[in-house]
């Protein structure tokens, strides 16, 4: 944003102030812009976020906790590429504990954080990526949880041993928040978000993968204003997931219009038609992808003529199904069909029964004349 | 009676429905026959509407709004209805819908009548079979309501005393049935059991018409219906 307006700035190239190590000025400004944008905040806050930033006294210490996941969202939040938001992230927090990029490891990195947890008690952040297992595995030996063990430790103790002393608990991605694909029926390892988990309230930040502007724009808040950001019923902060999809999506005057793709690949999808009809779910998915994009304002599904699946919604991988259909099936036992169909058959039955009665009725005709003349006498 | 017509001398004339009672059923009527196309074209557009450009028009926009339109005149309708059964000044009839045993006996007996031809009991509002299929679709009507409330929720914005109000009404449906994209299935259902729910209360009216020569689709237009003089 910031790159293609420089010259509104009235800055040349070599006044490049550098204020964070590698990041000059002018991306450190844009990066703030952005954030008071996902923020819902006007540009009046920007120069306070840059503040907020720069100035933080002491640079809150994050814990990453890593539980059964894809690590997506570590390379959400830390490839990105514009305005290097991986940079600055290392520069405005102290990530104490990762395992994905952490250089320690084995008693070092147990060490690193146990030493976190000390010095930052009641201060320190955690982030959490991937659900926590609380099924049994089956055989001899198998422990609660054990699905998932880090250190010796099942995800459920670690999580409960380090959210105890923490300032907040931020879940990032869809496993985190709700359980994600692991949780899926039958959910053999009875995966469940960590909130659930350990009945602790948390940010929760969905999508698969999450998109680092809101991870970001929720530590911001926390470093701006000393509190976290308001959430839904889901937890999940409301300036990213107030609106749905649809509210905001580029496709959306084609779906007021009654334009829809109706096959991928035809003459519709060429001319960006509303993905409605191939199973779009922006229309019950509460997020802010069409607003802020994924990988830095690149592009994201429905720009890419693929329909919203609806990856931020809690158990989506169970409700949002069939993706490629408005409506999903009928599961009753023994019938396995569409609504249209039970509907069809319905009003088939009620049409038949009532030809089979009006047929009977007027063979019979001669017999509700007899009925009447009886009453009549 | 005064009147002449094909049921010379036989038969009286009795008041059953009066005004209010005959303008929420024709209004439910109306907004339903607005309400199944458009919501079939929500569920399932198709695609003979909506070529050219997008600016020259808003098809899905406003069947939509055309649809919410008819949904609040049919749920306003329900309403009504709903509060004059117990609360009406000129006929309570909440109890005669009631599945009690004496009305499902009752039903039954009707039921046999429609292959019998032998004339059940004279009824002056509501007959049984009639009263428990009545509840039974103004129970999907309500059904109807709240799912469609719900679904509608979803395009407020959040902090808004009415769609806090509609939230807090209707939020209990997804985990009764599942999740949102349940919800939205069985709205979708509710379009198909409405119809042949209509198909069979249409065709129970005509033939009741023609066997019993009742006048059972005159009280619904006029309010009155012949009873038989003993
Ligand atoms: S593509 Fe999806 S989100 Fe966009 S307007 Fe169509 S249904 Fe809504």
């Amino acid at each position: 944003m910031c790159r293609t307006r420089s010259g509104l700035t009235g800055l040349e190239p070599d006044e490049k102030i550098k204020t964070l190590k590698g990041v000059d000025r002018r991306e450190f400004m844009g990066f703030c812009a952005t954030i008071a944008a996902t923020l819902g905040l006007s540009p009046a806050f920007v120069p306070r976020i840059a503040e907020a930033v720069e100035g933080a006294a002491k640079k809150p210490s994050v814990i990453w906790l890593h539980f059964q996941e894809c690590t997506g969202d570590s390379e959400a939040f830390l490839c990105s590429s514009y305005p290097s938001v991986e940079e600055l992230v290392l520069n405005i927090l102290s990530v104490d504990y990762q395992e994905t990029i952490m250089a320690a490891s084995g008693t070092q990195a147990e060490d690193a954080l146990k030493k976190a947890m000390a010095d930052n008690k009641g201060k320190y952040l955690v982030i959490v990526e991937g659900a926590i297992p609380m099924g049994t595995p089956p055989g001899p030996g198998g422990k609660p949880g054990a699905f998932c063990t880090i250190g010796g430790k099942t995800a459920y103790d670690l999580a409960k041993e380090v959210t105890a002393g923490a300032a907040a608990v931020i879940c990032v991605g869809t496993c985190a928040s709700f359980g994600g694909v692991q949780a899926q029926r039958p959910n053999p390892t009875g995966a469940v978000g960590v909130g659930d988990a350990l009945g602790i309230p948390t940010i929760n930040i969905p999508g698969c993968p999450h998109n680092a502007i809101n991870s970001v724009a929720t530590i911001v808040n926390y470093l701006l204003l000393g509190s976290l950001p308001k959430t839904d019923r889901h937890g999940r902060p409301l300036f990213a997931f107030a609106k749905r999809i649809h509210d905001h999506c580029p496709r959306r005057a084609h779906f007021d219009a009654g334009q829809y793709v109706e096959r991928f690949g035809d003459d519709g999808a060429k001319k960006n038609w509303c993905l409605y009809k191939m199973g779009c779910k922006g229309p019950q998915t509460y997020h802010n992808c069409s607003l802020v994009e994924y990988n830095d304002g690149t592009s994201w599904p429905i720009k890419g003529g693929h329909g919203c699946v609806g990856c931020s919604e809690p158990d989506f991988w169970d409700t949002m199904q069939p993706f490629y259909e408005r409506l999903p099936n009928i599961h009753v036992p023994g019938v396995e069909a569409t609504a249209d169909k039970v509907g069809f058959t319905l009003v088939g039955a009620a049409a038949a029964g009532a030809a089979v009665h009006a047929a009977y009725t007027f063979a019979n005709r001669h017999k509700i004349g007899e009925t009447d003349k009886k009453e009549g006498e | 009676m005064a009147r002449a017509g094909i049921y010379p001398q036989k038969k009286n004339l009795v008041y059953v429905r009066n005004f209010t009672n005959r303008l929420l059923h024709w209004t439910m009527f109306f907004s339903v026959m607005v309400l199944l196309p458009t919501g079939y074209y929500i569920g399932n557009p198709t695609a003979l509407f909506g070529h050219g450009e997008a600016y020259n028009q808003f098809i899905m926009a406003d069947i939509r709004v055309y649809h919410f339109f008819a949904a609040m005149a049919l749920d306003i309708s329900i309403m009504l209805r709903f509060y004059l059964a117990f609360f009406s000044m000129y006929h309570r009839d909440w109890f005669e819908v009631l599945p009690i045993p004496s009305r499902i006996i009752g039903a039954i007996q009707i039921a046999r009548s429609y292959l019998t031809f032998k004339k059940p009991p004279f009824y002056r509002h509501v007959d049984p079979l009639d009263g428990l299929t009545f509840l039974c679709l103004h129970l999907f009507m309500v059904l109807q309501l709240v799912t469609g409330f719900h679904l509608y929720a979803h395009a407020l914005p959040g902090n808004y005393w009415w769609s806090r109000l509609i939230h807090l009404g209707t939020d209990w449906v997804v985990p009764v049935f599942g999740s949102d994209q349940a919800v939205r299935n069985v709205h979708h259902l509710m379009l198909w059991i409405t119809i042949a729910g209509i198909i069979m209360h249409v065709y129970i009216q005509v033939i009741k018409t023609i066997i019993w020569r009742d006048g059972h689709i005159s009280a619904i237009v006029g309010g009155y219906k012949y009873r038989d003089v003993k």
